[in-house]
């Protein structure tokens, strides 16, 4: 059996492969991508304006890049059959035909904000993951400090929405999906906080609306302080993105956070913060291919050991940010074999640490640890039953209360002091 | 990576408390195991269910030999409601409220006839008792008179010392004791704080805080007007004797004056003798608190009119209480403190502790029960005839039992637990259903050791000046002082008076 047979049989590997290399879509398919999908409602924030959410087998989501410069040399096609269903499969006569279900563009992108913003400007909805950005400004963006692979337009940047714009988004989200979590990200503004206070509200109204679960990703906070207030005014889990593990490349590739903050401060702020979230409640980004990959192997191990959940983004070029022909790119993207022994050694990190991973179920639009399961030989029946059973609506909801119900026992207001 | 240890405080300061800009929430993460943290927090929940599960078991159980299945119903409800009282797992009045409604609800008595008993003028005694404290305290009577008892009498330190545990004393003589506490502590506070007394440090704090939580305590047990337990005590004994015995106001007072009067004594020598101040100066106490009389002005109005009726109120509770009612007395004088605009509904609504009110009504309802049921008789016959050879030893017993009890549960409580069986045990020796009142009612005021036991004492400890530990070992010294002085009263004063 070829690599590719093996890949196409394989939703871990595919969604790798499809990630890092992209899928070839007919015309029609690529047409409506352009006219009803995030590019055509002026989507940037989060970079994935080309996109085609296809959920691979086991439920595996996937936001597969489709750009003709992309994934022109792709070996991967999509086709469909007689009936009209979908499978990924390559030119090769005889190979594979894996099936696959393509999601039409969220209706999410053809909503506005109650100013006449489109949805697609705050945050961008991937089948079940949804990510918010209540601003986005960033006092990065306009200059020097600009974290080089970001793909945030400034002159898009709008200022802090209505609380109900952000509660009518997820309610237009959930209307489509079963979102189980949102992602509330904000960008540097310059405080001590790193973003809380402006989120606050925010997280306390989903929290009153829905059962949900509510993600954090900002960068951290100053004091440890604020890092229990993340935890008690209703976040469920927090990221603080260090995006490049090597010291020396994370000043050259994220200036501001790294002259701002420092390396060492993401490091104290996730050491703290998993004193105070639940187990897997802890996340970091490193972007694979952006270092070397042993750099970011060794990033992981050290998160994972310090009870952080490493979540490693295959790097995509975003608009008008890319990096591909940066010096800083030793080489990319990656090889398979690289990859897939990266994403094994990291869920086999994320085993022997007992780290959860039902808060990076469902992410779409990158590659979590829970890929790795499919190839690391460790996915036994019980496993996948109760991996299913997590990612029901029973499952997602009870995630949701029970991790309520943790902050209710865990959380105590002690009184207040003059501001 | 650096973790910050466990033990590490961990507050944060943004949210600003709604209406208000100026204030920040302070929050505190519990990093224990969840297991550990689940049972911290739910503990009370479970022995709860336990316990409602174990009254359910026990009241389908067949009763004892020599009691009737109503009696052993109400025996049961007897030992829930004495647990919840104990433990404070539910509030004491929704205790109360449980066990009137579980007497119906088990066919002990008819729905009607059990929360009948609530209509006791005990609990209309009480209300107005409660009210009157709140007209003083919000008229600003209270501080003034405390004020000025202190000004005049606080030249040194332990003359400071003095005037605070005899201005609690002389004041839970008049009014209820948890208001004078009340009334008091912020003057204690204001005194300690002008003469930079530090917390957990200095003797002369921890005097002046004992001082009001003894002064309190000793004081209200000379007259019913001291706490809630006396009305109480007297509410069961008419209830149980259908009225052909109670105790008159200037009664209770002669019964127990020697006890007060001797207390009085061990706990001045106590706060003599234990704690030598620190500082020999009180000036700056003395000047703060002309500050604070300045503040209040001359005497207002709506002063004269709550002192001119609280006068009034006591000396008729004193002269024609008998006669007349302590209740009455006291709603006429409720009624004359709105007509007269001493007070509003809204102040008396947010000072009184409603909840003693609803303990009173259930507590005299489930004691019904249990003498109605003969639940009382049977219980006191297992309990005390062993332990008692004769009517002294039996109050002895019962004195040192309620002394016992009042340190984890509230005064009322105790009597409310106590008296019915001991009423019943009592007549069958022949002792005087008021003496065997007294027994109980004077030690179950001493609560001196556990900063939960009475008000006072919680009150006093949140000051700060010192730690449980030292409440229950100078507590302990006052509880001794105590059961001697009750002694005095079995052994030599009663029979004196004819009444043992």
């Amino acid at each position: 059996m070829s690599v590719v047979d093996h890949v196409l049989k394989n939703p871990g590997l595919l969604k790798l492969e499809l990630m890092r290399r992209g899928l070839r879509v007919a015309a029609e398919d690529l047409e409506a991508v352009r006219r009803s999908g995030a590019d055509a409602s002026g989507h940037a924030v989060f970079g994935n304006t080309w996109d085609l959410d296809v959920v691979l087998p086991r439920d595996t989501w996937a936001s597969v890049p489709v750009h003709p410069r992309l994934a022109a040399r792709s070996p991967y096609l999509l086709v469909r059959d007689g009936a009209g269903h979908h499978h990924v499969t390559t030119e090769a006569p005889d190979a594979p035909r894996t099936p696959v279900t393509v999601k039409p563009p969220a209706r999410f992108f053809e909503h506005t904000t109650s100013e006449g913003i489109p949805f697609g400007r705050i945050g961008t909805v991937h089948g079940p993951y949804l990510a918010l950005s209540p601003t986005n400004r960033c006092a990065f963006l306009d200059g020097p400090d600009r974290c080089r692979f970001c793909g945030v337009a400034p002159a898009g940047a709008h200022d802090a929405l209505p609380v109900a714009d952000v509660i009518e988004a997820v309610r237009v989200a959930r209307g489509e999906h079963a979102v189980n979590m949102v992602h509330l990200s904000v960008g540097w503004l310059g405080g001590d906080d790193g973003g809380v206070a402006l989120l606050e509200p925010y997280v306390a109204a989903l929290k009153k609306h829905f059962d949900i679960l509510v993600a954090i990703d900002t960068l951290p906070p100053r004091a440890d302080a604020w890092i229990d207030r993340t935890y008690a005014m209703g976040a469920d889990a927090v990221s603080y993105n260090l995006e490049i593990w090597d010291p020396a490349r994370f000043e050259r590739v994220c200036p501001g956070p790294a002259r701002s903050l420092g390396r060492e401060r993401f490091l104290d702020a996730l050491g703290y913060a998993t004193t105070v979230f639940p187990s897997g409640g802890v996340l970091c980004h490193l972007i694979v291919g952006l270092e070397p990959l042993a750099s970011t192997r060794a990033g992981m191990t050290a998160l994972a050991e310090a009870g952080v959940v490493p979540v490693l983004p295959v790097y995509r070029p975003f608009k008008g940010r890319d990096m591909r022909a940066d010096g800083d790119i030793e080489r990319f993207p990656p090889t398979l074999e690289e990859l897939s022994e990266l994403y094994r050694d990291l869920w086999s990190l994320v085993r022997r640490h007992k780290l959860g991973v039902h808060l990076v179920r469902d992410l779409a639009t990158v590659t979590t640890p829970l890929e790795g399961r499919f190839f690391a030989g460790h996915d036994g029946l019980l496993r996948r039953i109760g991996h299913r059973l997590a990612g029901s609506r029973l499952g997602r909801r009870t995630s949701a209360r029970l991790s309520d119900l943790r902050r209710a026992l865990r959380v105590r207001e002690v009184g207040a002091v003059e501001r | 990576m650096s973790a910050p240890p466990p033990s590490e405080p961990a507050g944060s300061e943004a949210r600003s408390y709604e209406g208000s800009g100026r204030f920040l929430t302070r929050f505190e993460i519990d990093r224990r195991p969840i297991g550990v943290v689940l049972l911290d927090r739910l503990w009370k929940q479970l022995v709860l269910a336990a316990l409602l599960g174990a009254f359910a078991v026990a009241v389908g159980l067949e009763p004892p030999a020599g009691l009737t299945p109503a009696g052993w119903k109400s025996l049961c409800i007897f030992a829930l409601s004495a647990v919840l009282w104990a433990t404070a797992l539910l509030p004491l009045a929704i205790t109360s409220l449980l066990a009137m409604s579980l007497v119906p609800l088990l066919g002990i008595m008819p729905a009607s006839k059990a929360y009948g008993f609530f209509g006791s003028k005990v609990v209309f005694f009480m209300l107005g008792a409660l009210m009157l404290s709140a007209a003083m305290i919000r008229s600003g009577l209270s501080t003034r008179l405390a004020t000025a008892v202190v000004r005049r009498f606080g030249a040194t330190p332990r003359r400071l010392v003095m005037a605070i545990f005899l201005l609690c004393a002389g004041g839970s003589m008049l009014m209820n004791e948890h208001a004078v506490a009340v009334m008091v502590l912020p003057i204690v506070v204001d005194t300690a704080r002008a003469l930079n007394l530090q917390p957990l440090r200095s003797p002369l704090g921890r005097a002046l805080c004992f001082a009001l939580a003894w002064g309190c305590i000793i004081g209200g047990s000379l007259t019913v007007l001291g706490g809630s337990r006396g009305p109480l005590a007297i509410g069961i004994l008419e209830e149980a004797t259908h009225g052909a015995t109670t105790i008159s106001f200037v009664d209770y007072i002669v019964f127990g004056a020697p006890m007060v009067l001797l207390m009085l004594v061990a706990g001045a020598l106590l706060l003599r003798f234990r704690f030598t101040p620190e500082v020999t100066d009180t000036a700056e106490a003395v000047a703060t608190l002309e500050r604070r009389a300045k503040q209040l002005g001359k005497l207002s109005a709506r002063e004269l009119v709550v002192a001119l009726i609280m006068t009034a109120t006591v000396l008729s509770w004193a002269f024609v209480g008998d006669a007349v009612g302590l209740d009455t007395i006291a709603i006429f004088a409720m009624a004359a403190l709105f007509a007269l605009r001493a007070v509003s509904w809204a102040e008396v609504e947010s000072e009184v502790s409603w909840g003693v009110v609803l303990m009173y009504g259930g507590a005299i309802s489930l004691s019904a029960a249990m003498s109605e049921t003969g639940a009382a008789l049977w219980l006191a016959e297992h309990v005390f005839s062993g332990a008692a050879g004769s009517p002294t030893a039996l109050l002895i017993v019962v004195a040192l039992l309620s002394a016992l009890l009042t340190e984890f549960m509230s005064n009322a409580a105790v009597v409310a637990m106590l008296l019915p069986p001991v009423f019943s045990i009592a007549a069958g020796w022949g002792v005087d259903l008021r003496a065997a009142t007294m027994a109980v009612v004077l030690p179950s005021n001493f609560a001196f050791m556990m900063p939960i036991a009475t008000p006072a004492t919680a009150l006093a400890w949140s000051a700060g000046y010192y730690t449980p530990r030292e409440v229950a070992k100078n507590g302990f010294a006052m509880n001794l002082a105590g059961f001697a002085s009750v002694l005095l009263l079995v052994l030599g004063w009663w029979p004196l008076i004819g009444i043992l």
